[in-house]
Order: structure tokens, then C-alpha cells, then sequence
């Protein structure tokens, strides 16, 4: 398979990934942000909610450069839609597009027309996004066309390299995106502990609904809303799909299928495996959050290591780059010393 | 009556260096180079040497104009590219063109048509030989007394001067400014007689000069009918002699550079040439 | 439709592919109209309906030039197939094996010893002094003394429905992947029509292909390493290269993919890199590398030229084709066929007049109002004057740019050129529309004629450009042997 080709179908799976879940991430907060109790906690929690999007996004540096203060019109604007934000849901989008008209004939017709109907749909929604309607509104229309994106992916795609390029840029952005969650949940900065049962559990609910985990942690631990036993479940947990131990043992499938198909270099399939092992043998989530051994941005790099590796394996084969060519300078004929 | 003083010709060595330094990595370049002297009735490639640090390997051909071309392609990164050849050629001193009436030219206008057509460096949308106050000639002069006294003409009118232009100096600018070095002095002597009609291409080589090291030159060759193409230099205002060695020709500098090359990275890069031409007994 | 189909059919006052001038059915048309007749009334407008359908789902469609949402049109395609009598196609056929053998046979002369030029048959300003004359693959050696691999020779009918060659095209022509989608939609939609009427095939062109492409592999192996290079997904064309290369199951690839090493061209793949042995290049020369090229293109490869100049790599078709494709060059085929295979034309050119010669400009000038004048280096039905068809202002500006540059332009009588019942979208019916024929020529070790090739239709009434991007549509086009 053509390097540009894996990196393009790597690449557009990184990409609706992420727009997944930023589009996840917006519409749960704003759900939120409604139902919040309305209390003196709460006025700090409603606050706090938005900003704390952008530490989990890791776009802090960048967002301040733009904005004098992160409240719902700006976050929400820097999350969808801000040129400078590379991250955005409509960076996002384009990216993938891009990507998919590259690749446009190792993937069928519904994918593409999905992509492009959904890019040129969300121009006009962007209007309306100041208001709740318009925000639910634009979120649901993205997570409908990455759903019916990788849906008909799974349906149709043939088990080759395509599929698991595509596999692996999507669950390694899913290992990052849920680790990140994590690390600002529980991370450096944990937040204060509410004395308040009703905000507190009202906080993990949202926090399990942002990564899609509500019902599935629920029938997994229907008693307690405790932070270890959501932490556990959000990184350890062997069945639910939106954990990391889950998506590493996926992205190790993928890592592994490229290596068999095509005899390349071994280095991204183990550092895979290393992660998916080290996750399937931790005794629990203590030795991660309180132990840092390792530590929630130590497995954060460990997934940026294998994006790496498999950049450097598959799409970076020897050759000059793509910059401009520049012309030799000439040399005058004068018939004199220089 | 040819005396064998007249019929001597020289012993010519030629070392040209081309170095490239560039401050940042070049990652890759292509570069086709125009550095070996011809064979042909004046002259005679005795021996050539061609070497390129990196050490890479080199291919060579026949342009469409049949000079020697050399083609290198550096793949790997690099911050510097030198390139030398050596040279050792035997030269003859031709007899003049025999006289010729200027009308003979016309059965051969098609023959050499490229050799009077508009190029980028020197576009006929000018009437260049109006603009440098040359008469045309009319059809019964004599060719090559036209064409010597119109070179002649050139060298008075303008002054030789070391960097007043640059390889990329518009002839138009040349022309206006009157000072330059001996490709612009090349370029306008070929407006101007492709501007009259009279086939001429640009050559490339290099020249002994006085005694100094010598250097890199460029002349101009004009078709002579019943003689073939001579060569004349407006530089010194004669016919090209025994210390001419020719390394190619073409339309224009374009087609005969001693390099010609893309690359990319390397950043801006600084270019040292040196050229020793010396006769050898 | 019904057995009333046609019935009410209006020729023009052009010569009509299925109607004599009576009014009766041609012979080589009767089965297709009866079989058209025995189907459902609606029933032709429905499967009409499912062949848009057919196409955009196998995505035979073409982005149109500078629309920024990206759409992607299907090229209009008419359900009435277009005909010709096996007696037509055998002479065609012949003529174009011939045509193309001379074109060959010109291109290796001028790039060697230029011999035409030296014996003064052609004039040495319009052949050395053309701009897509390639200098820089002068004397380069070509496998089996071929340029054009794939040639498209476009053909049309006049008044008395004698065939004409319009034009050649061997630079990169283009449109036999919709001839092969249009029988593939035909075939799907119509079985019925088929049956038994002994339709030629078309369906191993790609296979035809792929063979001549790898007849051209310097390296002598068993599979050699033969890709399709493509501008990429903005190129109108782009739907066709992905076409040909997943039916000859080669790889597509931009210039990026490639990159020359060692004296040979590389292609980047999972597993490593892999030498490339022959290049369907769909870019022009002027694109295909900045080194010897154009140096501000960034959609060739660095360095390809000097491989294929040392014999490394094949290109198909051949650097410096161009120059056979060009206009004025055109009205000196018929003397190519003489000069060099020592025969007359089969095929007849139409009378062309150059600009850059006096006569040819003097006619021009004075007879404007009665010819299509065009530029020599335009093609796709652009840059060019219908004479009968313009206002006095517009002939008069457009003869001031001929002035200014005539050896550009040439000029030839007006052709009325043949019609065929198309599906007419306002009225609903079939009316007479314009058609021309591009049949496929491959060149390799032999030379094969595709039976057919594609028929491209004018679709709004009354024009004469049959062109995709201005408003052109296509048929299935059959030669039913005999």
C-alpha cells in the first residue's frame, strides 16, 4: 500500500475521532450546564465546567492567545469552529475529508458523501451555535456522521492494511483523548472535593456522560459513583470500548495486522503490546493516579511513542521532502578571476 | 597563403571549481552541468577529468545541441557541493570565413531558424540593432566584414566592467547602463544580429586572459555561409583564435550554463567559482 | 417508450446516424429501434433514471473545474446507442492503424534524424519551433519506436456522412474508462437490446492496456512495476485514472509517491520502496518534472527525466508527443502517411488553413464568417471562433489576436457535423444532436483498435461542442460485426 495512502486513512481516523469526541465533550457539558444544581457549589462548578474543557483538550497555551476569558461563547467557539484552533471540530472535519478525497476509492461512496455532506452541512450550523438548540444541534450532526463514518467502515471494509491504518490512528486518538480526560479529572490539579454528595455525584455523572460511559459504568457499578471505581473503569476496564485498556488491546490488533501484511518494522506492534499488557496486568487504578507508576502522562507519551514509530515505519519512507525546490545559483561568465 | 604561424594553434589546460556552501542541511539536488570542451575542426579534447564531492554517481549525454552534458544528483543530505573539472585541449588558429555576400543567408534562415527566433534572454520584441545604432546590413555587403566591424562596433560601445550585472541582468538593462562583462557583451552582439536576420548562437567556454588566471567566457558564433560558424567576441572586438576553448553552444545562456540545478533545503547558499585557464607548451 | 418511439422524430438539415433523409431507419439501426420499441412504455425513461443512478454509485463522475463544494457531476450519458456498420468500422480501423503508424513514424524521425525536415516535406520552423518540441528528450532511444502508446482519434461525419479525422490526440487523451462504464450501464440496463445483435467488446481495454504498458519495461521481468500517475483528486479527469488503475489492478500515485535514487524511480510503500519500471503518466510534459520541466510544478517527480533518458524507466505516452497533437501539425498527417509508409490516406483530414503560412492567413482573413478558426494548442473546444456563429464584433476581436500572433491559429470550413437522437431534457423527446466519435488506439509492440471508442453528444440544441466540461454528454457506441 502507498505510504500516502496508510497516512491518509491513519490520519482520517485520528481525525473523526477527535471531532467525535470534542462534539461528545460540548454537548455533555452543555447538557450540564443546564441541569447543574443551583447551589453555591454550583455557581463555582457552572464556572469552572467550561475552562476545564480546554485543559482536557491541551489547548490552554493557545486559547489564551485569542481570548481574555474562557466562558461558554468562547470555549465553545474555540472548541468547533476558530481558525487557530488545529483541533477544532471543523479542523477536524476538514482534515478528514481532505484525507478521505485522497483516499476516496479504498473507501465507498456512502463514506465520502457522509464526509462531504456533513463538512458542507456545518457551515450553516455554525450560526446558530451561541444558542443550546444550536450547539445540540451541531454536536449531534458530527457524532451522527462519524458513527454512520465508522459504521459502514466496519460494515464494509475488507480486513487489509486500509483497515488497519484506520483502526489504529482511531483508537490511538481514543487512548489519548480518555487519558487526557483522566489527567485533568485526576490528574496534577484534581479538583476540590465537593462536600456535597448531590454535586459530587452530580459531577461524575457528567464527567462518565462526557466519554459516552454513563450506562456502561452503571451496570458495571450500579451502587457507588465513587472517583477510584470511575477511574478504574475508564482506564481498566476489559470490556467497555471507550476504555484505554480496551482501545489498547485494538490498537495492538492493528499494529500487529500492519506488521503481518507488511513485514515492516516490528517497533510499533511492541510498543503496542507493551502499553495493551501493561494495562491488562496493573492491579488497579491506585498504582496509576496515587503511584504514578506509570503515571496518567507517562502512558499519555507512551501512546504518542507508538503514533511515532508508526510514522516513521510506514509514511516516511527515504526520499527528499516536500519543500519548494530552490534554484542553484548561476554563474555569470565574465572570463575574469572572481 | 596560411603560414604555419598562422595555422598554430595552443596548447590550452582548464581548471574550473564550482563550490556551493550552504548553511543548512540540502537534502537533495539535481544539478545538469556543462563543462566539457568539444571536438571539432578548432579544437580538440586532449584529456578531462570531472569530479563531485559528495562523491555520487554521475550520467551523461548529448543535449539536442550536442554538447556534453553531465547529470548529478546529490540524494544525500549535504551542506556543501563542489564540483571541479580539468581539462586539456589542443586549439588551431582558423583562417577568416571567406567573403560571402550577406543574401547568401537566405536559403539558410530555415536551416538555422532557431538560431534567430525570440528567446526569454533575448526577445526580438526590440529592434536591438537600431538601439545600439548598428546599420543593417544591406544584401550585397559582404558578411563577414559586416559582421567583424559590427563586433567591433559593440566593444567601443560598451565598457567592460566586473560586476556591474549578474548572471540574471536583463539585456534590456545592460543595453541602457553600457557596462557588464562578456555574457551581456554575448547577449547583445546576438540581438542584435538576430535582429538583422543573421543565424548566431551564444558559446560558452573559457579564455586565457593577459596574465592572469583566466576565466569563464562566453562569445557568439555566426553562421558564415561557405565557412560555417565562426566565432566572434565583442568583448575584445576580433574573431574567437587559438585561446578560445569551447565547451558548447546554444541559443542563449540557457541552454549552455556550466550549471544548472534545483534543490531543495540548504537555505541561502554561497557560491565560489574559480576557473584557471593557462597555456602549456 | 413504446412502439410509437421515434415515430415523430425531426431530422436537421444535417446528416442523421439513424434517419435517411425519407425518414426510414437505416438498416445498421433497425434491430436497436425495434428492440427500443418492444420495451414498456416508461420504461425506457425509468432505466434512463437508474443509469444516473448506476454511475454516481460506481462514482463515474468528474469534479467540475472551480466548484468549491466539491460535487461531483456524472457525465451525461444518453440511453440511444450509437451505431456503426461493420463495412464503416473496417475502413475506419485501417485508416487508424495507418494514421497512427505515420504519427510513430513522424515522432521517431524528428526526435533522431529529423529526415521530413531535411528533405523539406514539412517546414522546419512549425516541427523544431514548436513549444511542446521537447529538446530535452531529443535522440532519446523509445521501446518498439513508439510515442503514442494511447491515442484518441477523433472522427466525424459530414453532410453526405463521409468520416473525417477532426483531430489527434496523443498527449494524454482521455474518456475510454466512460466508454467502458457506458457498455458496463447498457449492458445492465438493456439486456434485452443486446441479445443476439453481435455487439463487439469492449471490456478488455484494460487488459489491453496493462499489456502494452508492460511491453514498454526496461527491466525484463516477469511483473513488472507499471503505475498510473495522476495531477491528483482536483483533476477533472481524475475519476478515469482511478478507473484504469483498479481495473489493471496497478497502483495510482501523485509525484509524491515517487522519487528517483540510483539512477531509477521509487515508489514509497508500506514495505519499503519499490522500483517503478513503466509510468501511465496523465500529466502533461510541462508538469512532470521541475527539474527538466516547469520548476514551480509540484505534481512531478524530480529527476524522471534524466532515468527515462538513460533508459530506466518508460513512460507511456512518450515525453514530446505533443508535438503530433498540435493543430497545424495536423494538416501535414496526410503527407506523413505518404512519406513515410508509402501509402494514401484512408482517412481524410478537413481542409485546414495555417496561419502561420501567407495563403493559409490570407484565407482566414478574408473568410472569417465562413470558418472555425482555433488555436493550434488548444483543445476541449476552447479558444476557438465558429465563424457563421459569431457577431461581427466578436470575428473582428478575435481576428485582431490572430493578427497579433497567427502562427497560433488555424482555420477550417465549418462541418455540419452528424446528429443522433438524444433524449432531449425540456421536451422530453429524442431531437437530432450532434455527435463525433473518439475511438481508442493502443500501440505497443502491435497496434489495436478498440471497436468503437466513445460518442460524445452536444446536448444543448443546436451547439457544436461536445466537450465535457462545456455542456457534452456521451453514448454507447457499437460496431456490430457482420
Amino acid at each position: 500500500m502507498l505510504s500516502r495512502i496508510a497516512s491518509s486513512l491513519y490520519w482520517m481516523g485520528r481525525h473523526l475521532e477527535r471531532a467525535e469526541n470534542t462534539a461528545r465533550l460540548l454537548q455533555v457539558n452543555s447538557l450540564t450546564m443546564t441541569e447543574s444544581p443551583v447551589n453555591a457549589d454550583s455557581t463555582q462548578l457552572v464556572a469552572g465546567s467550561w475552562e476545564q474543557l480546554l485543559t482536557m483538550t491541551d489547548d490552554r497555551d493557545q486559547f489564551d492567545v485569542w481570548y481574555t476569558s474562557a466562558g461558554r461563547d468562547e470555549v465553545v467557539e474555540w472548541l468547533t469552529a476558530h481558525a487557530s484552533n488545529p483541533s477544532s471540530v471543523r479542523a477536524s472535519l476538514a482534515n478528514a475529508r481532505d484525507n478521505a478525497r485522497t483516499v476516496r476509492f479504498h473507501i465507498n461512496l456512502e463514506m465520502w458523501e457522509a464526509l462531504n455532506r456533513c463538512y458542507n452541512d456545518l457551515r450553516g450550523l455554525e450560526a446558530d451555535l451561541p444558542s443550546y438548540a444550536g450547539l445540540n444541534a451541531y454536536c449531534a450532526a458530527v457524532r451522527e456522521t462519524t458513527n454512520l463514518f465508522f459504521g459502514i467502515a466496519e460494515a464494509t471494509l475488507p480486513r487489509d492494511e486500509g483497515w488497519y491504518f484506520l483502526s489504529l490512528g482511531r483508537y490511538l486518538e481514543r487512548m489519548d483523548n480518555v487519558l487526557r480526560l483522566l489527567f485533568s479529572e485526576y490528574g496534577e490539579a484534581p479538583h476540590p472535593a465537593y462536600s456535597d454528595s448531590v454535586v459530587r455525584d452530580f459531577r461524575s455523572r457528567a464527567f462518565l456522560r462526557s466519554v459516552g460511559a454513563y450506562e456502561a459504568f452503571r451496570k458495571h457499578e450500579n451502587l457507588t459513583l465513587d472517583a477510584a471505581a470511575i477511574a478504574d473503569f475508564l482506564l481498566l476496564d476489559s470490556t467497555f470500548p471507550r476504555s484505554v485498556r480496551w482501545s489498547a488491546e485494538r490498537a495492538n490488533e492493528a499494529a500487529r495486522g500492519i506488521e503481518g501484511l507488511t513485514g515492516g518494522s516490528p517497533q510499533p506492534a511492541r510498543l503496542a503490546g507493551w502499553l495493551a499488557a501493561q494495562l491488562e496486568y496493573l492491579p488497579g487504578v491506585t498504582q496509576v493516579i496515587q503511584q504514578q507508576r506509570p503515571s496518567l502522562m507517562e502512558l499519555i507519551d507512551a501512546v504518542a511513542e507508538i503514533a511515532e514509530k508508526t510514522n516513521d515505519a510506514y509514511f516516511q519512507v527515504q526520499g527528499p521532502d516536500l519543500l519548494l525546490s530552490i534554484p542553484q545559483q548561476q554563474q555569470q561568465q565574465q572570463c575574469s578571476p572572481h | 597563403m596560411q603560414s604555419t604561424l598562422e595555422r598554430a594553434g595552443m596548447k590550452l589546460s582548464v581548471v574550473h571549481s564550482t563550490e556551493y556552501l550552504y548553511p543548512e542541511v540540502a537534502h537533495s539536488s539535481f544539478n545538469e552541468v556543462w563543462m566539457y570542451p568539444v571536438t571539432d575542426e578548432r579544437q580538440t579534447l586532449v584529456s578531462f577529468s570531472f569530479d563531485v564531492v559528495p562523491h555520487v554517481p554521475i550520467e551523461s549525454r548529448r543535449d539536442f545541441f550536442g554538447n556534453r552534458v553531465y547529470f548529478v544528483h546529490v540524494k544525500e543530505g549535504h551542506t556543501a557541493l563542489w564540483l571541479m573539472a580539468r581539462s586539456v585541449v589542443l586549439t588551431l588558429a582558423m583562417p577568416p570565413p571567406r567573403p560571402v555576400l550577406v543574401s547568401a543567408l537566405e536559403e539558410w534562415r530555415n536551416e538555422w531558424f532557431e538560431f534567430l527566433v525570440s528567446t526569454q534572454r533575448i526577445p526580438l520584441d526590440t529592434d536591438w540593432a537600431a538601439a545600439l545604432g548598428v546599420r543593417p546590413p544591406a544584401p550585397t555587403d559582404d558578411l563577414p566584414l559586416y559582421v567583424l566591424e559590427t563586433t567591433q562596433q559593440l566593444n567601443h560601445r560598451f565598457t567592460y566592467t566586473p560586476y556591474a550585472t549578474a548572471v540574471d541582468t536583463l539585456l534590456a538593462d545592460f543595453v541602457q547602463a553600457g557596462s557588464g562583462v562578456c555574457q551581456d557583451y554575448t547577449q547583445a552582439t546576438l540581438a542584435v544580429f538576430r535582429s538583422v536576420g543573421i543565424p548566431c548562437r551564444y558559446t560558452s567556454g573559457y579564455i586565457p586572459t593577459g596574465n592572469g588566471p583566466g576565466g569563464s567566457h562566453a562569445w557568439v558564433e555566426v553562421f558564415i555561409p561557405g565557412s560555417g560558424w565562426v566565432g566572434y567576441d565583442a568583448t575584445t572586438g576580433l574573431l574567437a583564435g587559438a585561446q578560445y576553448v569551447k565547451v558548447a553552444h546554444g541559443k542563449d545562456y540557457d541552454d549552455c550554463p556550466p550549471l544548472k540545478g534545483l534543490r531543495w533545503g540548504g537555505g541561502h547558499e554561497t557560491l565560489r567559482v574559480s576557473v584557471q585557464v593557462t597555456p602549456t607548451p | 417508450m413504446d412502439s410509437e418511439w421515434l415515430t415523430g422524430y425531426k431530422g436537421g438539415a444535417f446528416f442523421d446516424e439513424v434517419f435517411t433523409a425519407g425518414g426510414d431507419v437505416r438498416l445498421e439501426y433497425a434491430g436497436v429501434v425495434a428492440a427500443m420499441r418492444r420495451l414498456k412504455p416508461g420504461d425506457v425513461d425509468s432505466r434512463r433514471a437508474l443509469a444516473d443512478l448506476a454511475f454516481r454509485n460506481q462514482g463515474i463522475t468528474f469534479t467540475v473545474y472551480g466548484d468549491p463544494a466539491g460535487t461531483e457531476r456524472t457525465f451525461p450519458f444518453d440511453v440511444f446507442p450509437r451505431v456503426i456498420p461493420a463495412a464503416d468500422w473496417r475502413v475506419i480501423s485501417a485508416g487508424l492503424v495507418q494514421r497512427v503508424k505515420a504519427l510513430n513514424a513522424f515522432l521517431i524521425d524528428v526526435y533522431h534524424e529529423g529526415q521530413i525536415l531535411h528533405e523539406g516535406v514539412m517546414p522546419r520552423a512549425l516541427v523544431l519551433g514548436n513549444p511542446v518540441f521537447r529538446r530535452e528528450v531529443h535522440g532519446v532511444a523509445v521501446p518498439h519506436n513508439v510515442y503514442t502508446h494511447v491515442a484518441g482519434i477523433d472522427i466525424v461525419r459530414g453532410d453526405a456522412g463521409e468520416y473525417f479525422v477532426l483531430e489527434d490526440n496523443v498527449r494524454v487523451p482521455s474518456g475510454a474508462s466512460y466508454m467502458l462504464a457506458n457498455r458496463r450501464v447498457m449492458a445492465r440496463l438493456f439486456p434485452e437490446i443486446f441479445a443476439g445483435r453481435g455487439v463487439e467488446l469492449v471490456e478488455h481495454y484494460p487488459d489491453l492496456l496493462l499489456r502494452t504498458l508492460s511491453s514498454l519495461s526496461p527491466r525484463d521481468v516477469e511483473r513488472p512495476t507499471v503505475v498510473v500517475l495522476t495531477p491528483g483528486p482536483y483533476n477533472s479527469a481524475y475519476f478515469e485514472h482511478v478507473f484504469l488503475a483498479q481495473q489493471m489492478g496497478v497502483e495510482l500515485v501523485e509525484g509524491s509517491d515517487l522519487y528517483v535514487d540510483d539512477g531509477r524511480v521509487w515508489m514509497r510503500t508500506t514495505q519499503g520502496r519499490q522500483q517503478v519500471d513503466v509510468i501511465y503518466r496523465r500529466l502533461d510534459d510541462d508538469f512532470i518534472d521541475p527539474v527538466a520541466f516547469r520548476p514551480d510544478s509540484q505534481l512531478g517527480v524530480p529527476g524522471l527525466v534524466e532515468v527515462y533518458r538513460q533508459g530506466r524507466v518508460a513512460l507511456a505516452n512518450a515525453l514530446g508527443a505533443g508535438v503530433a497533437d498540435d493543430k497545424a501539425i495536423y494538416s501535414y498527417v496526410p503527407k506523413m502517411i505518404t512519406y513515410y509508409l508509402n501509402e494514401q490516406p484512408i482517412l481524410k483530414n478537413i481542409p485546414t488553413y495555417l496561419g502561420a503560412e501567407p495563403e493559409g492567413r490570407e484565407r482566414i482573413f478574408d473568410n472569417a464568417a465562413d470558418l472555425v478558426i482555433k488555436r493550434v494548442d488548444q483543445s476541449g473546444g476552447y479558444g476557438m471562433l465558429i465563424g457563421p456563429a459569431a457577431t461581427a464584433q466578436e470575428r473582428a476581436d478575435y481576428l485582431a489576436q490572430v493578427q497579433a500572433a497567427p502562427g497560433s491559429y488555424i482555420a477550417q470550413p465549418v462541418l455540419g457535423l452528424s446528429t443522433h437522437p438524444t433524449h432531449a431534457a425540456d421536451t422530453g423527446q429524442y431531437e437530432p444532436r450532434h455527435i463525433d466519435l473518439r475511438p481508442f488506439v493502443l500501440s505497443g509492440e502491435t497496434v489495436t483498435v478498440v471497436p468503437g471508442g466513445l460518442t460524445r453528444v452536444a446536448l444543448r440544441r443546436g451547439s457544436l461542442v461536445v466537450n465535457s466540461s462545456q455542456g457534452g454528454g456521451s453514448k454507447d457506441t457499437w460496431v456490430v460485426n457482420s
